[in-house]
């Protein structure tokens, strides 16, 4: 296992070097520099040389990419050419925020998913299976945009139950201090607060459902073919026969084999969703990665994007190990080598 | 269990009938456009990072609130300038201290005046207004010398004349900052050095309100200086937060739902929706605004004044005003300057819509109907002056179709090298405009058709040379050297309109539409005074 591990780390050298040389070919391939996007209606001959010549956009290709790489193994991701902030410092503050929207959206999809698809599954062709099948379709197929936009105009702009953007009150509290940016943790264990608390969650309950949509209706249907599937296995008619409860089936051979499907659908979601929900955190304003790296892209600032793109294929990488890993364990017949 | 359930329910419902928006009294919550790109006053040249620094930093002289040209004292209490108008004496206030607490005096504006005019080679890149206003560095910098008299007093000596001088220096650009501040935190290594964390941890002025936290992509909040020198003008808010919400329809779900408390640059469809909202107000800046169609004179058909003139002919202004600027959000010009500047004059240009005269314009000319042209407009970008760019540009070829043109589309990202590309003289008709900083015509036409030596992308000019319109009229040069030189004002008005009827004779643009811009704002904030230059003072702000 540890061989496994060690040599899936090591094939991370090779997938990011050539990503960063692709990402250089082709961010520079495409019309525009951000001096463009910088100096908008300011734009000059005189001013876009300058600007050119400041962020070293005017030296050969080559050159660039030797710099930016000799940065990037000396641990400096570089600097925003929009923003003037270090792509390591944006990476740390925006990246608690996609994770504690990620996780919390993974929960409402695992938590609601799974149990919408066991169900559905031990109901086969009911009313109730119907019902979940037909719910599911219309999650995987509505657009987040609507989705987020419908929400917000029922529980914000109507309803005034929900903030519409942002991740707490900044007028009533202040996260300034601890600065881990995980404000869930900040507001309950370093801060005390279950009033901040309760404002946090507040303002992650519409950004979360709107992103836990799709993973919910993926999750679920994932769960009720593998449960379906598994409850026709002869081990399971072999459990029945030998006279164990069905909760005891359910849970000891049931679920844990229909657990394989299932955690590769969680693991992929979770990797992709990590690489930032563009969507969702343009809606709610959620300082997340997606958010950040969606502006790099229209601002075509490439430092961001060419940093921005390695930093999350490492995460989406480690993400997927975690989840082969995890494989070993669910399924003990599993053995990498 | 049953009544556990029922506490949760509770709970929960409690929890979510919690007033969403701001809560604490005294603090305002601005939904801005982006974050600021930086608080190192001499480098800020985007409207968020104005906004901001507009509160936290002060200059010399300040435009009266609400005006785009009454100069009214800042940190100089006074100023005389010399008859030849090359040398400035500026009086400072005296007990102005720099929220650092060190001393504001003549030792710290000749530090900033000589940063200015020896900006570091590693600021250079993010310049914009120093070399705007002053035209270079070191030498080649308009400002020859700058000397202290005594504590509050300073001289700045000029190697030339330059009427719009005392007004420029009351752009945020030219505000004061900390020497202190400034050194210790490295701002002159660079924005690409990471040692320089001047603006994100401690830009430091002398203004109403100072520097809290930025938290990058989520919040910028600034808080009230409780020591500012001038205690009539105290801000009177304790906290501003400004919130970065890219998209406007997004902004106005978050005014609405109560989660900001203020936002900027609403959309001319939103306008409505605003107004007829009992729980908002909709402040409207006059209009500062041009949207125009460059037209470059050295490609061809353009260079025929014939074929300028037919196209400025077939436009409706008013058509497009009335389609894509409704609720007021503009109003269709005939000039590059706006009415309230002293040099603009009514119908100047070749403007008024005549069907009859574009085509008789184009029949004489070099390239009679049917004309084929190549028409730009950008993509992915909404501007006050341009609301809907691909929709005016479908409304504007009709028109032109109309008077004999043949169009050919051609489009291209904003940011994705359109305004490069205009910029450079790529476009022979192109969608631009500008927004004016301050109500002169030197911050306007003297850009639009300036001429220098620098390449207009690969090309190197044999002599100076204009990029974007290839304006190279020697008379409109001289006219407009002449003016921008003139300290009289009276003298200088005329000076600009003869500039003025030079530049419309060439048809070098089509002006198209002067706008404003709105923002919306729940109805307890009070005591904002709009600018049309969009830079307003917020120490005036309150809650009620």
């Amino acid at each position: 296992m540890l061989k496994f591990i060690v040599r899936r780390v090591i094939l991370l050298v090779p997938i990011l070097f050539g990503l960063s040389l692709l990402m250089v070919v082709f961010l520079h391939l495409l019309p525009g520099d951000p001096c463009g996007a910088i100096l908008g209606e300011h734009s000059t001959p005189a001013n876009l040389a300058r600007c050119q010549h400041g962020l070293g956009l005017d030296k050969p290709l080559y050159e660039q990419y030797l710099n930016y790489m000799w940065g990037v193994f000396h641990g400096d991701f570089g600097v925003s050419a929009v923003d003037k902030v270090s792509v390591t410092t944006s990476f740390l503050t925006r990246f608690p925020a996609t994770i504690e929207l990620t996780v919390s959206a993974m929960l409402i999809a695992v938590g609601v998913g799974i149990p919408l698809g066991v169900a559905a599954a031990k109901r086969q062709y009911s009313l109730f299976d119907n019902f979940a099948t037909v719910a599911s379709l219309i999650g995987i197929s509505i657009p987040i945009f609507f989705l987020g936009l419908l929400l917000q105009y029922v529980f914000g702009v109507w309803l005034h139950w929900l903030p519409t953007a942002g991740r707490y009150d900044l007028a009533a509290y202040s996260f300034e201090g601890a600065g881990t940016n995980f404000l869930l943790w900040e507001s309950l264990v370093i801060n005390h607060d279950p009033g901040e608390f309760l404002d946090v969650v507040r303002h992650l309950i519409l950004p979360a459902v709107a992103l836990g949509t799709i993973p919910l209706a993926v999750v679920a249907r994932i769960t009720r073919s593998a449960v379906l599937e598994v409850l026709s296995e002869d081990y399971v008619r072999t459990a029945r026969a030998k006279g164990l409860t069905n909760k005891r089936i359910d849970d000891r051979h049931v679920l844990r084999n229909a657990m394989l499907p299932i955690s590769t659908v969680i693991g992929l979601q979770t990797g992709l969703l990590l690489g930032g929900a563009v969507l969702t955190e343009e809606i709610f304003s959620w300082g997340g990665v997606g958010n950040w790296l969606f502006q790099a892209a229209v601002d075509k600032d490439f430092v961001v994007i060419q940093s921005g793109a390695l930093i999350l294929a490492t995460i989406f990488v480690l993400v997927n190990l975690i989840v082969d890993v995890g494989y070993a364990y669910l399924n003990p017949r599993i053995r990498y080598s | 269990m049953r009544y556990r359930l029922a506490s949760l329910i509770a709970v929960a419902a409690l929890a979510l009938s919690g007033c969403s928006g701001s809560s604490a009294n005294n603090t305002w919550v601005f939904g801005s456009a982006s974050d600021p790109t930086t608080l190192d006053a001499i480098l800020m040249q985007d409207g968020e990072s104005i906004r901001i620094g507009q509160q936290i930093y002060e200059t010399l002289v300040k435009l009266a609130p609400g005006s785009a040209s009454d100069l009214v004292p800042g940190l100089a209490k006074s100023w005389d300038a010399s008859a030849d108008g090359l040398t400035y004496t500026f009086h400072l206030q005296t007990g102005v201290k720099f929220t650092d607490g060190t001393d504001f005096n003549a030792d710290a504006a000749v530090y900033n005046v000589n940063r200015w005019k020896n900006l570091p080679e590693a600021l250079q890149g993010d310049d914009y207004y120093d070399i705007t206003v002053f035209g270079g560095y070191g030498d080649n910098s308009l400002i020859k010398s700058v000397t202290k008299v005594d504590d509050s007093t300073f001289k700045m000596v000029l190697t030339t004349p330059k009427a719009d001088f005392l007004t420029a220096m009351s752009l945020a650009a030219f505000s004061m900052q900390s020497p202190t501040a400034l050194k210790a935190h490295n701002a002159d290594k660079g924005s690409q050095d990471p040692s320089n964390d001047y603006w994100q941890k401690a830009p430091t002025g002398t203004g109403p309100f100072k520097f809290s936290e930025f938290v990058s992509g989520d919040h910028y909040t600034i808080v009230k200086n409780p020591d500012y020198w001038d205690k009539a003008n105290a801000a009177k808010l304790d906290k501003i937060i400004f919130k970065p919400i890219a998209d406007s329809a997004q902004r106005l779900t978050a005014l609405k739902s109560g989660t900001v408390d203020t936002i900027d640059f609403v959309d001319a469809n939103q306008l409505n929706d605003i107004k007829n909202d009992s729980t908002l107000q909709l402040v409207t800046r006059s209009p500062l605004d041009i949207g125009r169609l460059n037209i470059n004179q050295s490609i061809k058909p353009f260079d025929d004044v014939n074929v300028r003139k037919a196209i400025s002919y077939a436009i409706d202004r008013q058509a497009i005003v009335n389609t894509f600027f409704p609720n007021g959000a503009g109003q269709a010009a005939d000039s590059d300057l706006l009415p309230s500047m002293p040099a603009y004059e009514k119908n100047a240009t070749v403007s008024g819509f005549d069907l009859t005269k574009a085509k008789a314009a184009l029949a004489a000319s070099s390239c009679p109907a049917p004309c084929k042209i190549d028409f730009w407009y950008p993509d992915s970008v909404s501007r006050p002056y341009m609301l809907d760019p691909k929709g005016e540009f479908e409304a504007i070829r009709t028109m032109l179709e109309a008077a004999g043109f043949q169009i050919t589309p051609q489009h291209k990202a904003w940011k994705g090298g359109y305004t490069t590309d205009e910029a450079n003289g790529k476009y022979g008709l192109a969608f631009i405009g500008w927004i004016y900083d301050y109500a002169d015509p030197a911050d306007g036409p003297g850009i639009f058709y300036s001429t220098s030596t620098a390449k207009c992308g690969d090309v190197t000019p044999t002599k100076p040379h204009n990029c974007e319109a290839a304006e190279d009229n020697p008379a409109v040069a001289a006219a407009m050297a002449k003016a921008i030189a003139e300290p009289n004002a009276t003298t200088r008005t005329q000076d600009w309109k003869d500039a003025m009827k030079l530049i419309n004779a060439d048809v070098a643009d089509v002006p198209l539409v002067w706008a404003g811009s709105s923002l919306g704002m729940t109805k307890h904030i009070q005591g904002f005074v709009a600018s049309p230059t969009q830079t307003e003072y917020y120490n005036t702000v309150y809650k009620n």
